[in-house]
């Protein structure tokens, strides 16, 4: 989380972390647990690892999964400030927060939780039936990756990043190793999975680069469609054409406004338009307050209270909030801000619905 | 044409799943041994007591599920 | 007791056979004929079928040999509601037997009446009838039977034919039953066996098509009359293939108890002198002359003097060919008709064909010392009775002629070594007549 931003807005913490954390060891310990099945397959063995210890080892470790994910998944579920849905647990796609990358990480526990149940009753069911099943893993844990690089906060933080890409490189070296030993059987099978991997390795890579690990990325998970270029300029007073996106620079101001109440006052301006976003609530011992009401303004600086609303996401540097206009149209707007003192600078995209 | 089998659970071999993995060799080698090419010969013999949950683990460990305890 | 089956006919049929030529007739397969030679199918009930069965001894022609009624009672009970199917093995995988080829072109009346019959005994609403892929004339044979029957009886059991692929397991009996219920046609691991679950779950009969032709002969002129020729202990004529160093090879009908001289003499008397006979096919086992001679030709003659009628198959090997080789080359065959399936099969049978080729071709001792590391890790360990078979045959060459063993080992090669005499054609015995 970039060091910057939690002077003045931050969520609950501890299961953010927590959700955050244990969201990296899933992804650790599922990609070991994805080399060491693939070992077992090419048979590899050693004096000190006979394959009987190499598959005690993959079951512990899937089960060590298991646990990490769930609280990964509960933590997440249990901080209000970044409202997932019950529901999204299980179905993809509709959470309020980041559908589209949760969803992915909806559609990697799904898989993971077939995976886990259809081997613990593996004497049970078909030796074939388990093995189709199984066969998801290979789509799991790509996209649990996925999941991690555009639902996590954490991606451009050097430490998660190389632990990702560690993960990455075992996984691959040891599915190229499967696919070249013993390339005689199967020869087609293995030239189709090995172009497959490397067509969708690169399509990742390429995304990556260019969406998780750029700047600015958490702004736009937050919004499937991108919003067009510049705003509009020398619109009329009354009107605003969405979608906007621009970058905004502005203050912070810290009011107490109760016995055991502040209100914390950003306010700015990006191209012609301005946002005053006002979150009131407890003080925080380390800073910023804890939200229980909020108001937000969008509008052009003639129109400044074009449109009206609360807050709906207030998560590590990034705000984002349900606005109407007088007509009733809906607006979902989003502030990245990154604060030192009282200067704000960020950005801040606008687009229609929500 | 079937013989008298003396009580206890006897473990048996579906040699058509049988894919010479050897983790059962590794389980249960008190009862298991390897042929010329890596697949098990199992002994004609019920599973003593305190081999039992050997036994078990040699057949859940199975990657073909090519073991059976009955 | 005397036979029901007589009594109940609708009409007197005509007498009888007489001779041991019952099955086997010269003359037209044609409906019309068979009527004429051997009557209407008897009005039995499955009941009486079994009943029947059972008190004529009849035992399998497959090559286990186990008594047919007791198979029939068993299937019966165990069909309860859902029913039971039969199918019928015309399958002749040995490559050495030409029987069930001769049956099904000369009388494929008989065969079908034997079908519909046990069909009535187990409670079968199904059967079907496997032939191999490329038998083309048995199968126009049997297409042409098939309708005669069609306009004549209704009610009786639709039998469909089922093409299988010529391979050697093919005919194993749950190879069949896989095949049929959509499978490879390849053998399948017991339990359950064909008799508890077999054609879609079904309780399913597997006989042979000789034994089947018995039972439709039984049916008709009763047990007393089955066991007027043949033993005690194994009553009734069965269909034998003999191939090799005799004068006559073909397949003849005989009655159960001749001598292995008997035979020989039937078959025209040896073309050469001969050293051994292989009993029982590339399933059997090889019995030196002498005693193969003296040995009573039937199922339990045959047991006693460490060999197995199997389905009648009988190779005799000329003094002038080495055993070796003719028995490298069969395990070379045997090792090749694999299913593939079970590891111990796939790696021991060529491997015993190895050492035997070498054994035989250049000697030395290294190569009899595999054999018998190599045998115990064989036998018993497939999914089926394949690699049995194959190592009950080896075994027995290297009992019958320990002294081309120890003369190879110390490579005192005989001069036919590298000549086999059996020929090549694996379709050997197809061309008989009855």
């Amino acid at each position: 989380m970039s060091a910057h931003a939690s002077t003045v807005i931050t969520g609950t913490t501890p299961l953010w972390y927590a959700t955050r954390a244990t969201g990296v060891i899933s992804l650790v310990l599922l990609s070991a647990s994805v080399v060491l099945g693939i070992l077992l397959q090419t048979r590899a063995a050693t004096e000190n690892w006979p394959r009987l210890v190499v598959a005690g080892v993959h079951r512990n470790i899937s089960l060590l999964v298991c646990v990490f994910l769930a609280v990964h998944i509960l933590t997440a579920e249990a901080d209000t400030f970044a409202p997932v849905g019950w529901w999204a647990v299980a179905i993809p796609f509709v959470s309020t927060y980041r559908p589209l990358w949760l969803g992915f990480g909806t559609v990697a526990a799904d898989l993971f939780l077939a995976l886990i149940v259809s081997s613990l009753l593996r004497t049970r069911i078909s030796h074939r039936t388990w093995r189709l099943i199984h066969w998801a893993a290979y789509l799991c844990w790509p996209i649990a990756v996925i999941h991690g690089l555009g639902a996590g906060t954490d991606t451009r933080t050097p430490a998660v990043l190389l632990l990702t890409l560690a993960c990455v490189a075992a996984v691959l070296a040891t599915a190229v190793w499967r696919l070249i030993s013993n390339w005689r059987s199967h020869p087609r099978a293995r030239v189709a999975a090995a172009a497959a991997g490397l067509a969708s390795i690169i399509t990742a890579a390429l995304w990556a680069l260019a969406g998780p690990l750029a700047p600015g990325w958490s702004a736009k998970a937050d919004t499937p469609t991108r919003g067009g270029a510049a705003p509009t300029a020398g619109t009329t007073a009354a009107a605003l054409a969405l979608p906007v996106s621009a970058s905004v620079t502005g203050t912070v101001q810290t009011v107490a406004t109760g016995a055991d109440q502040q209100t914390v006052t950003l306010a700015g301006t990006g191209g012609s338009d301005v946002f005053r976003i006002a979150i009131t609530g407890p003080p925080n011992s380390g800073g910023g307050v804890q939200m229980t009401a909020s108001q937000v303004t969008f509008g052009t600086a003639a129109s400044p209270n074009l449109y009206t609303g609360t807050i709906t996401v207030l998560n590590g540097d990034t705000i984002q909030a349900r606005v109407t206009d007088p007509a009733g149209a809906k607006a979902t707007l989003t502030v990245v801000a990154t604060i030192s003192g009282s200067q704000l600078t960020g950005t801040l995209q606008a687009i229609a619905g929500g | 044409m079937t013989r008298e089998e003396s009580s206890g659970p006897r473990l048996r071999l579906n040699p058509i799943q049988c894919e010479a993995h050897g983790l059962c060799l590794q389980a249960l080698p008190e009862m298991l041994t390897s042929d010329p090419w890596g697949y098990p010969v199992l002994i004609d013999a019920p599973v003593p007591p305190h081999l039992l949950a050997h036994a078990r683990r040699a057949v859940t460990v199975c990657p073909t599920l090519a073991l059976k305890l009955d | 007791m005397t036979s029901t089956a007589d009594a109940q006919a609708a009409r007197p049929v005509p007498g009888a056979p007489t001779t041991s030529a019952r099955l086997l007739h010269v003359g037209d397969p044609a409906l019309a004929h068979h009527l004429a030679v051997h009557g209407r199918l008897p009005e039995i009930t499955g009941a009486q079928v079994i009943t029947a069965v059972e008190q004529s001894g009849l035992t399998g022609r497959g090559g286990a040999a186990f008594p047919t009624g007791r198979k029939l009672a068993t299937v019966a009970r165990a069909a309860g509601r859902k029913g039971s199917v039969v199918v019928a093995n015309g399958c002749e995988g040995e490559p050495a037997s030409g029987k069930d080829r001769t049956l099904m072109l000369t009388s494929p009346h008989l065969v079908l009446d034997g079908i519909e019959l046990a069909a009535r005994a187990v409670g079968a609403r199904q059967a079907y009838l496997c032939i191999h892929d490329d038998a083309h004339d048995v199968r126009s044979a049997l297409t042409t039977a098939l309708a005669e029957r069609a306009g004549a009886e209704n009610g009786s059991v639709p039998v469909t034919l089922k093409p299988t692929p010529h391979r050697y397991v093919a005919s194993e009996e749950t190879a069949l039953i896989r095949a049929l219920n959509g499978g490879l046609s390849l053998p399948a691991f017991t339990p359950p066996r064909p008799f508890e679950r077999g054609v879609a779950g079904r309780p399913t009969l597997v006989d042979n098509v000789e034994t089947l032709a018995h039972l439709a002969l039984i049916a008709r002129h009763g047990p007393t009359w089955f066991r007027s020729l043949g033993t005690t202990a194994a009553p009734g004529t069965t269909l034998v293939t003999l191939s090799g160093a005799v004068r006559s090879p073909g397949v003849y009908e005989i009655p159960l108890g001749l001598t292995g001289a008997d035979l020989l003499a039937l078959a025209g008397g040896p073309s050469e002198p001969v050293q051994a006979v292989l009993c029982g096919g590339y399933f059997g086992s090889w019995l030196p002359t002498d005693v193969f001679q003296r040995t009573e030709i039937s199922a339990p003659g045959l047991a006693a003097a460490g060999s197995a009628i199997g389905a009648g198959i009988f190779i005799a090997l000329p003094e002038g060919a080495c055993a070796l080789t003719e028995t490298a080359r069969i395990t070379g065959y045997l090792a090749e008709q694999s299913a593939g399936q079970c590891g111990p099969c796939v790696h021991g049978l060529p491997a015993l064909a190895q050492a035997l080729r070498e054994l035989a071709t250049s000697g030395g001792t290294r190569s009899a010392h595999t054999l018998q590391t190599l045998m115990p890790f064989v036998e018993r360990r497939g999914a089926c009775r394949h690699p049995d078979g194959a190592a009950r045959m080896i075994a027995s060459a290297l009992r019958v002629f320990p002294d081309e063993v120890r003369a190879h080992a110390n490579r005192k090669l005989c001069p036919a070594a590298t000549r086999p005499s059996t020929p090549r054609d694996p379709h050997h015995g197809r061309r008989y007549g009855s």
